[in-house]
């Protein structure tokens, strides 16, 4: 019934990467298969290291999935490893014919600038505007603009618990404050805060390309004096006690960090902790609590929440 | 009022691990969704399942904003639990790895029937027992 695909597993030639004129550094593995072998093709895919699987619905009775290898990685015999298993489906009784195989190499990150063309100019909180570096917005008068370019790195300002802590900033900064950043991403918060009147603010960040993306756009908003951007694990680059802590991570992150925070919390100092999913707020309220710090408020977007929270008083 | 839907994409991504790189990055990135936004939510909501693969279904709105449900895990990887295997055969024809009785194929055929396309459990558990040969797992009793 598939005949027409030719003798099965196939490989296509890697039109792509020189359509691009770049060198590729994915092959993209694109299997359409009977229904009936969906599970075993993508144990299949999984098997070959390929770090998961795309389902997509074939032709009638067929399904098609896709995976991406790395170029580095594919010329150890796992593509080889794949044919003759897929091409042993039939004898397990899934189909009466093999999967097709086609294989392209894709330009590695050519995605992102197919995202990009959606980001457009938005406000976030009263005053704070996020503009694409792209864009050159007429903004209302009063109204502070935060030029990103979030790249790879986490923080377009889209996301509600990153909207949630730009809310919170513009409550509780108090211009010449002394802030913290603890994963940076893109550097929105650091160059919200620095723009909204920080003296200074050391951004943090474990991930490299998030370091860069956060330098960039730190020089891209003229805030290089006031923001330093570190590479580092959580709080441990911050050795002096700071006004106030920007902490947009996960729960567990968040669970992790609670120990640190009041040490390098200034007295009357405040954290504002995001990206804590509804069903986990009461354990992370609950490991703050223990570790010394006392919930001011909480604040609510989607299925998001954020707390803002004191030191709490000795002996209290 | 309902917002309008744009695409839905599948993925079988680790839990708690995905990253931008593909499959994720091509896959939202076409669609206009920021990756990064996805892939933080994502990794949150599975944390605590980590070191499977949690399927998961992404609904895109055409202002770009999405929602997702998460899936049972992979039929390879219910039938690894059920035989007790860290992994399948590479030889399943010839290097046989593991049992699974036919009442866990029922199971599991159960389990996976929404995500097989099929709403009969004898066609499921025909593809549940293939999916365990093709693993090198015996189907017994």
């Amino acid at each position: 019934m598939e005949k027409d695909e030719g003798p099965p597993p196939v490989d296509a030639t890697a039109a792509g990467a020189a359509a691009a004129g770049t060198a590729a550094r994915y092959l993209a593995l694109t299997v359409t298969a009977p229904t009936e072998a969906k599970e075993a093709v993508a144990a299949l895919l999984h098997d070959a290291e390929t770090g998961g699987v795309v389902e997509e619905e074939g032709p009638p009775g067929l399904v098609r999935l896709r995976a991406y290898l790395r170029e580095d990685v594919a010329a150890d015999g796992r593509l080889d490893d794949l044919r003759r298993r897929l091409a042993a489906l039939p004898s397990f009784g899934l189909g009466t014919a093999p999967p097709t195989l086609i294989i392209e190499a894709i330009a590695d990150e050519a995605w992102t600038a197919v995202w990009k063309t959606h980001f457009r100019t938005f406000r976030v909180g009263r005053r704070l505007w996020v503009v694409p570096t792209w864009e050159q917005p007429d903004l209302e008068p009063g109204a502070t603009p935060i030029r990103l370019d979030p790249g790879m790195a986490f923080g377009s300002g889209l996301h509600p618990s990153t909207q949630l802590c730009l809310r919170l900033l513009e409550d509780y900064l108090k211009p010449g404050q002394e802030i913290a950043d603890i994963g940076t991403g893109s550097g929105i918060l650091a160059i919200a805060a620095a723009k909204l009147g920080a003296a200074r603010v050391v951004a943090v960040d474990h991930d490299p390309v998030a370091v860069e993306a956060a330098r960039a756009n730190v020089a891209q908003n003229q805030m290089a004096e006031r923001v330093d951007v570190v590479l580092g694990h959580l709080l441990e680059p911050v050795t002096a006690p700071m006004d106030l802590i920007l902490a947009n991570l996960t729960a567990n992150l968040l669970m992790e960090l609670a120990p640190a925070i009041a040490p390098r919390l200034r007295p009357g100092g405040a954290v504002i902790a995001s990206g804590i999913a509804e069903p986990r707020v009461a354990e992370v309220r609950d490991v703050f609590g223990r570790a010394g710090l006392t919930i001011a408020e909480e604040a609510a977007a989607e299925e998001w929440r954020a707390l803002v929270a004191g030191r709490a008083p000795r002996g209290g | 009022m309902a917002k309008k839907v744009v695409a839905i994409v599948k993925l079988q991504i680790p839990a708690g691990k995905a990253t931008p790189a593909p499959p994720v990055g091509p896959a939202l990135g076409q669609h206009g969704v920021n990756i990064m936004e996805f892939v933080k939510t994502y990794n949150e909501r599975t944390a605590r399942q980590a070191g499977t693969i949690v399927p998961v279904e992404i609904t895109i709105y055409a202002d770009r904003t999405f929602t997702f449900v998460t899936k049972t895990p992979p039929a390879a990887v219910l039938l690894k639990q059920a035989a007790g295997l860290e992994k399948g055969s590479g030889e399943p024809n010839k290097t046989k790895v593991g049992k699974v009785t036919r009442k866990q194929v029922r199971d599991i055929a159960r389990q996976k029937l929404q995500d097989l396309n099929t709403s009969d459990v004898e066609a499921a558990m025909q593809m549940i027992e293939g999916t365990a040969r093709s693993m090198g797992i015996e189907v017994v009793g």
